[in-house]
């Protein structure tokens, strides 16, 4: 295997990503608890309602949301030279939940609170833009400590909010930080996906020079790349694919952190490859994580569906955990 | 197009560490092919002098010309073009291979998203076998020794091919096998490809073995400036480092050499 | 159905006789904490509602000249101003309790009692336990039997309604149903109607959309509402294609109305009058 990134090795693993990620949808528009024969449904038959109102919307929302928390937590994991960050670590995830739980603790109509989530994440960017600008013109530590301080905040006034709403509401802001994947028709799933492709594309467009970012800040001045106005650029991509994300469905931990690593460990660390990569192998990760969530105990005794995030935490660490052995194997061999 | 003379044109810079003043008003122009070596004792400016060189910071007053173009007037791409810069302790986060590494040199070259083309290939391979790393091309750069990894980051350098080379104290994790690859290296660099050089070190012989122009440097401020014959001399390295110290001349090359107090 | 009345007559008696006896007869307590909405409903039911001294913030206290002390939400009690307040029993129910602030209280010295009220059976007998326990007894039996009576009238009256299948709703964000073994999965066959949602072992089962489309129920009750306002058409506009969405038999109501208490069998006889329409 040739020891640097080429074109043929680029496009042959994207191809492989994706004819993935195209059997995960099948898989998840297949698997329901209801039963429905796919081409039946397609061609308007029985059961089309299932497949594009309920299925549909739901696995093509898993597809762009982990495709966005995959591929930007792989960003910022490369940008932090920290292998523990995942995508929500810079705070802006915060001011999303934030805002859509402020937009329920008013009573705002459901609708809004989406908008209002959305809104949450670009006002923490441009906050958390403002502040690092100001003082430090982006360097990684002062970016990680200003996304932690921010999401604490943040979720202390979630915490206040929680204590002063009804039950109900109480039970639903828990259903908002747990992460879903319910909640959307076609058409907002539409909006997220508007937000969060052209994302992935700027960032995997960006992902050369966040490689030479990794020999250091002026190393990388020195071979003609401005370390703080990639940071800033990485980190405006992120945040808006980010927003969006948490906007439609939540907090889905774990898919942010795991799939980088897992793509890291088999395809390599250039950026290149690393930021698609990962946003395909997100995608498809999280379509066959919620499709497990909502079939694995529907027609068993139980009858009812787990939360998205029990599944990913589920596979993710464990899969995680046997290729980190055979990666560790490997190089102390 | 009138040929321009100068490499660096250094007019009058400052810079300050908040109260601290770490370069102090220094002004001095290199020609282009010169190997100048900037000596100095700990916190003396070397480093941060390097780095407004490269252009890494911005000094608060004065004015620095690369090649007759000033330093702020240039976009990081087009002053990458011109000079290579080769820090002191290089970080690596993730594991890349040497090649790769390599290969980011050759950056400012290649458009800002796509693939390296068989030329980068070649030019870095090359860089690489100059500097005699060239084994280590798919070695995983976080396994490499100290040593091994320097040679990497001036093959990086090389590859950039700028027309200057400015190394920041190059010569801290080199034995003296190595420490002698480098010299006769950079004096390549200079022969062949008529490459200026200006360098920090610790090391005083190894300075005056391969520069032809020493600057020395004591809390911002040069001291002295002039080949090694005078500049490596007791008196002036007495006034630099604040310690005694005898010098006497290499027999076989004709240069000084710095020996401790007895 | 004289077996019937006869078996469970035997088991209030029985239920009634096995309740804590905390106090004795001259030892009537006058000052009641209760915790659960459903246990206030009961209380002032029996004629208790001038001894409640402390109760939620979500306990319909309208009624009540004195008003009681607001002391906590489900599974929150305050336990201090609980402990300031003097009660002579604190009841509540053992679903979403906090075993924790209960043992603190009793270490206190306050005394405190747990009812249940998971099936209709337990919604009665639970009720003369309440009565056994604040030393009345026969009101609360004459309360318990009066249910107990409504259940059987309720499933005589509405046994020849045609069946209709739906689901009961009790939260929209994720999607709760009540189950086949909760109380009003249970009851639901005494007023024609088939429960939608699958068999489960779960009380209350988390659905998706897909759960509903599939079934194509008859109606939905939606009891999520609380202080939302939205029109049935906003809220399940996902399942459009639904004949229950496009029939208009969706129907918003107070999920208050249906706790498993005193107030249930009119609630659910106003449930059976608008899913049959009127008898």
């Amino acid at each position: 295997m040739k020891s640097y990134l080429t074109k043929k090795k680029f496009l042959f693993s994207i191809s492989i990503l994706t004819v993935l990620l195209l059997a995960a949808i099948y898989f998840g528009l297949s698997h329901g608890s209801g039963s429905v024969d796919i081409f039946e449904a397609l061609l308007g038959g029985a059961g089309s309602d299932i497949l594009l109102g309920a299925r549909l919307p739901r696995v093509l929302l898993a597809a762009i949301v982990g495709m966005a928390l995959a591929s930007s937590g792989g960003a910022f994991q490369t940008l932090l030279k920290n292998p523990l960050a995942d995508p929500f670590i810079l705070g802006v995830s915060g001011g999303a939940a934030l805002g859509s739980i402020a937009a329920l603790g008013f009573r705002l109509p459901f609708a809004w609170i989406s908008g209002a989530a959305f809104l949450g994440a670009m006002l923490s960017m441009i906050a958390i833009m403002w502040f690092s600008r100001v003082r430090s013109s982006f360097r990684s530590t002062e970016l990680m400590l200003t996304g932690v301080i921010f999401n604490a905040f943040c979720f202390a006034l979630i915490l206040f909010i929680n204590a002063m709403v009804t039950m109900e509401e109480a039970y639903q802001i828990l259903f908002l930080l747990i992460g879903n994947l319910e909640e959307m028709g076609l058409g907002l799933v539409a909006i997220t996906a508007a937000l969060v492709i052209p994302g992935l594309i700027i960032l995997s467009l960006l992902a050369r020079r966040m490689n030479i970012l990794m020999l250091g800040d002026d190393e990388a001045r020195s071979v003609g790349v401005d370390p703080s106005r990639i940071r800033a650029a990485v980190f405006v991509c992120s945040s808006v694919m980010v927003g969006a994300a948490v906007a439609a469905s939540g907090l889905i931990g774990f898919v942010g952190l795991f799939v980088p690593h897992i793509v890291r460990l088999t395809l390599g660390a250039d950026n290149r490859l690393l930021i698609p990569a990962s946003g395909i192998a997100g995608a498809a990760f999280l379509v066959l994580a919620d499709t497990i969530a909502r079939t694995i105990l529907s027609n068993s005794d139980y009858a009812t569906e787990l939360p998205v995030g029990v599944i990913t935490a589920l596979i993710g660490a464990p899969l995680f955990m046997i290729l980190l052995r055979k990666n560790m194997g490997k190089s102390h061999a | 197009m009138p040929e321009n003379t100068t490499a660096f044109d250094i007019r009058e810079i400052s810079f300050s560490y908040g109260n601290r003043m770490a370069v102090d008003t220094v002004s001095f122009a290199v020609s282009p092919g010169e190997l100048l070596g900037v000596l100095g004792p700990n916190g003396a400016g070397k480093s941060t002098l390097l780095s407004l060189i490269a252009g890494n910071r911005k000094p608060s007053s004065g004015e620095i010309l690369l090649f007759g173009k000033p330093n702020r007037k240039m976009t990081c791409r087009e002053r990458a073009k011109k000079i290579a810069f080769v820090a002191q302790s290089p970080s690596i986060a993730y594991s890349i291979t040497a090649l790769e590494t390599v290969l980011m040199g050759r950056a400012p070259h290649i458009p800002a998203t796509g693939f390296e083309s068989k030329l980068d290939i070649e030019t870095a391979l090359g860089a690489m076998k100059m500097v005699n790393c060239e084994e280590l091309a798919n070695r995983d750069i976080s396994e490499l020794s100290g040593g091994e990894r320097q040679r990497v980051f001036l093959a990086r350098a090389i590859a950039q091919q700028p027309k200057a080379l400015i190394m920041d104290e190059p010569t801290t994790f080199l034995d003296i096998g190595h420490l002698s690859a480098l010299r006769k290296t950079i004096a390549k660099l200079r022969d062949q490809l008529g490459m200026t050089v200006i360098i920090a070190a610790h090391d005083i012989n190894f300075a005056s073995a391969l520069c032809s122009r020493i600057l020395l440097m004591r809390d911002g401020r040069i001291i002295s400036d002039g080949p090694p014959q005078e500049t490596i001399r007791s008196d002036r390295l007495a006034a630099t480092f604040q310690t005694e110290v005898r010098t006497m001349q290499d027999p076989q090359t004709g240069r000084p050499l710095c020996l401790m107090d007895s | 159905m004289k077996i019937k009345e006869g078996v469970l007559i035997t088991f209030v008696i029985i239920a009634s006789l096995s309740s804590q006896n905390l106090f004795s007869n001259d030892e009537m307590p006058k000052r009641i904490v209760s915790l659960k909405p459903v246990i206030t409903d009961t209380l002032i039911a029996i004629g208790a509602g001038d001894m409640i001294v402390g109760a939620t913030k979500y306990c319909e206290l309208e009624a009540l000249e004195n008003r009681p002390q607001i002391v906590g939400d489900y599974t929150r009690p305050m336990i201090e101003k609980i402990v300031a307040l003097r009660p002579d029993v604190v009841l509540n129910s053992e679903e979403n309790s906090s075993r924790r602030s209960f043992e603190k209280m009793e270490s206190l010295g306050i005394k405190t009692s747990f009812f249940s009220f998971s099936t209709p059976d337990e919604i009665v007998s639970s009720i003369s336990a309440i009565g056994a326990t604040i030393v009345m007894k026969k009101s609360a039996d004459a309360v318990a039997l009066q249910i107990k009576k409504e259940f059987i009238e309720l499933k005589k009256r509405w046994s020849s309604a045609p069946q209709k299948k739906g689901f009961i709703i009790w939260g929209r964000r994720p999607i709760i149903a009540a189950g086949d073994i909760s109380y009003m999965g249970t009851l639901l066959s005494s007023i024609g109607v088939e429960n939608a949602a699958k068999k489960s072992s779960v009380p209350y089962p988390r659905i998706g959309v897909e759960d509903i489309l599939t079934a194509n129920p008859d109606f939905i009750v939606d009891l999520s509402m609380g202080s939302e306002a939205h029109t049935p058409e906003e809220a399940w506009s996902k399942i459009k294609n639904c004949d229950a969405y496009k029939r208009g038999r969706i129907y918003i109501m107070n999920a208050d109305d249906f706790r498993p208490g005193p107030r249930l069998p009119d609630a659910l006889e106003n449930l059976a009058r608008v899913i049959h329409g009127e008898r």
